[in-house]
């Protein structure tokens, strides 16, 4: 996603990203991660039941693949904290595109932690809205893509 | 607050947010534009 960043802002687009985790604990992961972009807090998740963003079973979370991608991140750097308390650690995120009506455009909810969308299916449909390129409402299974960052 | 499930052509709910330092502030006045809207599990 970072690599992309400037190609979303160019595209008109901004990146927000949502985390369930108290305002108060923002600060420290922007400053981890050097994110440039938005973190806003929704502790009491209405965004996620909005878009309808479901818990996963523990089954999902230890994955093979799941398992893979968490040991990458680990080799990247990751730094583990642990989670507030009384967060729902299960609960799963999701990608989306809105226009700036705020319609959906794009929508991909994750199956388990490392069913991410590419990055290219978010660009698709910015380009989409910005007037070039058809855009995909949603990005194809996860055995069909590659897994993002 | 009840919403309906936001799906591809739906339109999304001006949702509420707190942002770093606090704040709340509504979807809409986080950007005049085009959003990727990422909602993360478990930051780490």
């Amino acid at each position: 996603m970072r690599a992309r960043y400037d190609e979303i802002r160019a595209l008109g687009g901004e990146v927000i990203v949502v985390s369930f985790e108290p305002a108060s604990r923002l600060s420290m992961y922007i400053e981890d991660h050097g994110w440039p972009w938005q973190v806003v807090a929704d502790p009491e998740r209405a965004g996620y039941a909005a878009f309808g963003l479901t818990s996963a079973t523990w089954g999902a979370m230890l994955r093979p693949r799941v398992m893979v991608k968490f040991i990458q991140l680990l080799r990247r750097g990751l730094k583990l904290r642990r989670p507030s308390p009384h967060v729902d650690v299960l609960q799963l995120g999701g990608d989306f595109v809105l226009d700036g009506d705020r319609r959906v455009v794009f929508a991909h909810r994750s199956t388990d932690p490392a069913d991410r969308p590419p990055v290219e299916a978010l660009t698709t449909a910015l380009r989409k809205l910005a007037g070039s390129g058809p855009a995909p409402t949603s990005a194809p299974p996860a055995s069909e893509r590659p897994a993002a960052t | 607050m009840k919403v309906e499930r936001c799906e591809a052509g739906s339109v999304a709910p001006d949702l509420e947010f707190q942002t770093a330092t606090g704040e709340r502030a509504r979807l809409s006045a986080l950007h005049k534009g085009p959003v990727v809207l990422i909602f993360v599990r478990h930051l780490a």
